[in-house]
């Protein structure tokens, strides 16, 4: 099944408010949803951090956030890393 | 009464006077003093690959506002300050900049003093009547030109100090002149010193501020780094061009594609 990749960024805030990556296979194993979302997401970001979510529908889904980077405090940084969610349905 | 007459009579005096001079010259000193705060981050942690490598395409090719510095390196002004990327080493530093116009004076004294020694002459005149008419005798006009002589003479003399006092101050203007420079400079070193504490304190506390002006711009390119990378991981699993939907406005950049397994 093809996957669906979907991505919008405020470019006012830089925050990547949405990076859905839907691999549309409710059979796989967590850890391959996790490996297909990581993959699309090393596009943009060198380490991404994938933390799955649960769904309001009772359907298994993951919800997968991308830390692009190492966290330092928020006045001691530039505002360059993100937070991207990417979503398995 | 008869015709007038004259009399002329010629001192000479031998001449030895010492004389001084107090000098003074100001000068001024005019800099620009600079104050700054910065922040420097690492993207090399933090970017993928692929977006990393877009956005160095990006400001090799030019990106709006991005220019290439001596160095190398690509900064973006702002208000405030400006950002500047580093492609050494993949890091992005934020700089508030605070500048002010800041002038000095110094000055420089000294004592000019010299000794005069010449023989000097002068003449002076005075008129009579061989009668005697209204008082006007020989032996006053006489006593008349010793007057204006000496007069003279005592000018000539105040004449020539004046010279050799603007002379040895002619002489000595360049280097009065270098050490009034010199101490304005000084004067100028010393207030910096005192201010540029001040002006970076006051930057530190503009980073904030020009930090995020900084990243509006910042975010701009990053925009144009992920949708590049993004579209080229679509182009490579071979996603046909009209497949692929965005939306790229001033404030969104929205990207919507399925890739086939």
């Amino acid at each position: 099944m093809p996957t669906r990749v979907r991505f919008r960024l405020n470019k006012l805030s830089g925050e990547i408010e949405e990076f859905i990556v839907d691999d549309q296979d409710r059979n796989l194993p967590e850890a391959e949803h996790d490996r297909i979302a990581t993959e699309v997401a090393q596009v943009i970001a060198r380490r991404p951090i994938v933390t799955p979510v649960g769904s309001a529908a009772g359907q298994p889904e993951v919800d997968v956030q991308i830390n692009t980077g190492d966290r330092e405090t928020e006045s001691d940084r530039p505002d360059t890393e993100q937070e991207t969610q990417v979503r398995r349905q | 009464m008869c015709d007038p007459r004259r009399v002329e009579v010629t001192a000479t005096r031998q001449v030895q006077q010492a004389w001084e001079r107090e000098v003074e010259r100001v000068a001024e000193f005019t800099g620009t003093l600079t104050g700054e705060a910065r922040i420097r981050q690492s993207l090399d942690a933090s970017l993928g690959g692929p977006a990393m490598m877009a956005l160095q395409t990006a400001l090799i090719n030019g990106f709006p506002g991005w220019s290439e510095d001596d160095d190398g390196n690509y900064r973006h002004d702002v208000e405030g300050g400006y950002v500047i990327y580093y492609p050494a080493d993949r890091s992005l530093e934020i700089v508030a900049t605070l500048s002010e116009e800041l002038r000095s004076e110094g000055i420089a004294r000294d004592r000019l003093s010299g000794t005069y020694s010449d023989t000097v002459e002068a003449t002076g005149e005075g008129h009579y009547y061989h009668d005697g008419w209204g008082g006007r005798t020989r032996e006053r006009a006489l006593e008349e030109a010793h007057r204006r002589a000496e007069t003279a003479l005592d000018e000539s003399v105040q004449e020539r100090l004046r010279r050799d006092a603007d002379s040895a101050e002619s002489e000595r203007e360049a280097s009065l002149r270098d050490q009034a420079q010199r101490d304005a400079q000084q004067n100028w070193e010393r207030q910096a010193q005192q201010r540029r504490a001040d002006l970076s304190r006051r930057a530190a506390a503009e980073l904030h501020e020009v930090g995020v002006r900084a990243r509006q711009a910042f975010h701009q390119l990053l925009a144009h780094a992920y949708r590049d990378a993004l579209l080229g991981l679509a182009r490579r699993r071979g996603v046909a061009a009209a497949d692929i939907q965005q939306h790229d406005t001033d404030e969104y950049l929205e990207i919507e594609f399925m890739l086939p397994n």
